[in-house]
């Protein structure tokens, strides 16, 4: 017993609870061996409320709950005598079981954004509670489990001068991932998800690639919408197609819609017609449109790398008025750099950039302050001339025109790399 | 489906490696055509066994040590893994003794002749290379440019085919014997023998690594129970596959060196034998194929075991992490290239001991696997609806019961 301030706690490997025999106080008797722990969510840490018994006498694994406990200090633990009786273990509970879903599962650890398998659990007892604090996803946590922990631990420091250190979680930074067997997974959707709120969606489409496939989905069901659309638009193109498939369609078309033409059209393109036709029927028509529009086009060319979500705008109009709806093009467009200018038939008559605009009379009209001389592609240009043209004249973005002049899409420099080099992306 | 076809077919080649080819040149040899009906219920068995870890792949995304370890716990896996790591080394060092083997033959023509320094060189610089092709394959490929290739390699496997037609063996007999394989039996084969040589074929048929390699491919292409009549189609395909190429091998070597009288115990005697009886290409293919078979083991096996073991013990692993984020990965599979390729260093004769002590681990391991395997696949927490059929579970108890008591018979033969 160790004391913080003024209370008293100690702490227990799970691994050393297991097994440990649990009888009648004042008696010898044994009513059955503790096979596993129960917690409920506390707001940093979880706490520990039953433990599963496994009864000496036979019969199936019982619940009892820590405050029927006579004592709780391991490795005594006591039973008021007398009781004979504790009901079975429910199946289909909503708390967490210890050894279903986290010693040897998968946990995120959200503080160093990887994922662990959980090699032990350390519980602290204090105040009458037990606390799961911390996680162990260390070397020495796996020796512990299968019992050389001692000997190699003697052996590095004797030998190899090494002292072995713990590698602990603290629960504030775990994010589990329930298990999605027996329809359970809608009573534990309820679970905060904050803790990856905050995460970058790199860092979480990193993790999303590291978990095995059933955590996966669950753990792009956790996230909403928007950040799941962010997430999947920097994913690996294998594990994109992997949970398009893996999650309902409803809920893939709404994560879709959010996405950029350009990446839905790359996705839809690797699933089989009937999935992505599928998949189209449930997005919004006109995001839908965009994507059948560019599925029409080989992937290695010009409009198979072009998004249609660009801003175009009339001769006419002025820099101010452009100035004005940055934001409304900034939610709905991938290209935010350029600005094209175009005439009947959304013939292609020049472009503004940026930094052109900003620098502007806010009454000049874009056919005034735009540059004619353009470089474009056309739909069936190969992605290496692209490429070319890329490096040449040093662009953000390229627009694609058609036959007749018309712009049709934009190819930005993002797309193009993810083409020529997917190894970089 | 050509995004899930492939696990299956792959592994089941991979089977037909260095190890299988000497196992089965020497049924050929030794028993004729008699061993041959044995495939029938291998394959079978095998087809039954890959479909099992080919579907939990499918439902869980989890490779088989992560669910044995979620399942069971950290003891009985961390066992299986340290078995597993063994049988695997064995395996990878008989690859590269394979591939030393086959250059020689086709540099020797069968000859029997002795190395000049050049050839010699050029030997020990075919393993080198070999082990630096495996390493870089890890490095330099994607998931998909290392499945096509290996996928091509399967291919190569018809040398074993047109070798065996070009043998001209004797179809009546060949069938008669598959039917009837007593009356195909010489006078004086001691029956202890050709039992043990039916534990052999079963053991390099079904191996444990397989269901490893099965289930992790499977899980990491992600395929959809909606894709599985493929997916199945694909394991039910490799499981032919393997024992369509066994088939020939053992016609191939009935036809020849077993009407003459030629025994032999290695892949690559059997290969030099066949250039005086069956002509100098049919031996050229003969090695030809092993090369091949061999290549292809020692590509796959390294990974499969690092990825398995890496899984199982929680550490990070695949080929699209740095060193730094995944040392246990690449150490493990870096550690057993190396070991492969130091195979030239080591005389032949202290190589088979090695391999054999693998050879009993594996028999041992494979019903432990096999128990694990049977009670997951029966989870319906686990596979939902998609638990064991009572056809499945019946084959799965007779596989094991079989291993069991020919494994213990073997092994009572052994010492």
């Amino acid at each position: 017993m160790r004391t913080a301030g003024n209370t008293e706690y100690s702490t227990h490997f799970f691994s050393h609870l297991q097994g440990l025999p649990v009888r009648y106080a004042g008696t010898d008797r044994v009513f059955g061996k503790l096979t596993d722990l129960i917690g409920r969510p506390a707001e940093t840490y979880l706490e520990i409320t039953k433990l599963v018994v496994s009864p000496k006498a036979g019969g199936p694994e019982v619940a009892i709950d820590l405050r029927q406990l006579a004592e709780f200090a391991p490795p005594r633990i006591f039973l008021p005598t007398g009781e004979e009786r504790y009901p079975a273990m429910a199946p289909g509970s909503s708390e967490i079981r210890l050894t279903r879903e986290i010693l040897d599962h998968q946990i995120v650890d959200t503080a160093g954004v990887r994922v662990y398998r959980v090699n032990d659990i350390s519980i602290m007892l204090t105040e009458g509670k037990a606390i799961l604090g911390h996680v162990d996803v260390g070397f020495s946590g796996l020796l512990r489990r299968l019992g050389f922990e001692k000997p190699v631990a003697w052996f590095a420091s004797w030998a190899l001068g090494i002292k072995m250190r713990d590698r602990f979680i603290s629960w504030r930074f775990v994010q589990t991932l329930p298990d999605m067997t027996g329809g359970k997974l809608a009573l534990k959707l309820a679970m905060p998800f904050r803790r990856l709120a905050n995460l970058h969606p790199v860092d979480l489409a990193r993790i999303l690639e590291e978990l095995d496939g059933s955590e996966r989905e669950i753990f792009f069901y956790l996230m909403d919408h928007e950040t799941a659309a962010e997430v999947l638009e920097v994913a690996e193109p294998e594990v994109q197609r992997q949970i398009i498939k893996g999650i309902d369609t409803d809920r893939a078309a709404d994560v879709l819609e959010k996405m950029s033409p350009a990446e839905v059209t790359d996705i839809l393109g690797d699933l089989p017609a009937s999935d992505a036709a599928e998949l189209l029927k449930e997005m919004e028509p006109e995001a839908a449109d965009d994507v059948r529009e560019l599925l029409k086009h080989d992937k290695e060319e010009g409009g198979g790398l072009m998004t249609t979500a660009f801003a175009s705008f009339s001769p006419e109009t002025t820099a101010g008025e452009v100035m004005a709806r940055l934001k409304g093009i900034a939610e709905e467009c991938d290209v935010v750099s350029y600005f094209y200018v175009v005439g009947a038939e959304n013939k292609l008559l020049g472009v503004v950039n940026m930094r052109k605009l900003i620098l502007s009379d806010s009454d000049a009209a874009l056919k005034d302050i735009m540059s004619t001389h353009m470089v474009t592609a056309q739909t069936d240009t190969d992605k290496d001339d692209i490429a070319r043209m890329f490096a040449k004249y040093g662009l953000r973005a390229i627009p694609v025109v058609n036959e007749k002049g018309s712009i049709v899409g934009v190819i930005r420099f993002k797309d193009l790399v993810e083409a020529v080099a997917p190894e970089l992306g | 489906m050509a995004a899930v076809v492939g696990p299956g077919i792959i592994t089941a080649n991979v089977d037909n490696d260095a190890g299988g080819i000497a196992t089965y040149s020497i049924a050929g040899a030794h028993f004729g055509y008699t061993l041959i009906w044995s495939l029938i219920p291998i394959a079978i068995s095998l087809v039954v066994i890959q479909e099992m870890c080919n579907r939990m792949g499918v439902i869980t995304g989890k490779g088989l040590s992560a669910l044995i370890r979620e399942r069971f716990g950290v003891k009985p896996i961390f066992y299986i893994l340290l078995a597993l790591l063994f049988t695997n080394l064995g395996n990878i060092l008989a690859e590269f003794a394979g591939i030393a083997a086959s250059v020689d033959i086709l540099m020797l023509g069968g000859s029997g002749a002795e190395h000049t320094s050049l050839q010699y060189a050029l030997r020990q610089f075919a393993v080198i290379a070999a082990a630096v092709f495996v390493w870089l394959l890890l490095l330099k490929g994607t998931y998909k440019s290392v499945e096509r290739i290996f996928l091509g390699a399967c291919v190569f496997y018809v040398s074993y085919i047109i070798a065996g037609v070009l043998a001209k063996p004797d179809w009546n007999q060949v069938a008669a014997e598959t039917i009837y394989p007593l009356r195909g039996l010489k006078p004086g084969i001691v029956p202890s023998a050709y039992l043990i040589m039916l534990v052999g074929l079963i053991g390099t048929t079904i191996a444990p690594w397989m269901q490893f390699y099965q289930q992790a491919s499977v899980a990491e292409k992600g395929i959809h129970m909606e894709d599985y009549a493929y997916s199945k189609l694909d394991t039910y395909l490799g499981g032919i596959l393997v024992n369509v190429v066994a088939f020939f091998i053992i016609v191939l070597c009935g036809a020849t060196l077993y009407q003459n009288h030629v025994r032999v115990e290695t892949a690559d005697q059997a290969a030099n034998a066949l250039a005086p009886l069956a002509g100098k290409y049919c031996s050229y293919l003969f090695a030809f194929g092993l090369l091949n078979a061999s290549l292809f083991a020692a590509s796959i096996l390294p990974l499969s075991t690092s990825y398995s073991v890496c899984e199982g013990l929680g550490w990070e692993s695949g080929v699209d992490r740095s060193f730094a984020d995944a040392p246990h990965f690449y150490t493990i599979y870096t550690v057993l290239i190396l070991c492969g390729a130091g195979t030239i260093f080591i005389p032949p004769d202290k190589l088979v001991g090695v391999m054999l002590v693998s050879q009993v681990i594996n028999g041992l391991m494979l019903p432990l696997v096999l128990i694990f395997m049977l009670r997951l696949a029966n989870d319906p927490e686990i596979m939902g609806k998609f638990v064991n059929n009572r056809f499945q579970n019946g084959i799965c108890v007779l596989t094991i019961t079989l291993v069991v008591v020919s494994s213990v018979a073997a092994i009572v033969q052994l010492f």
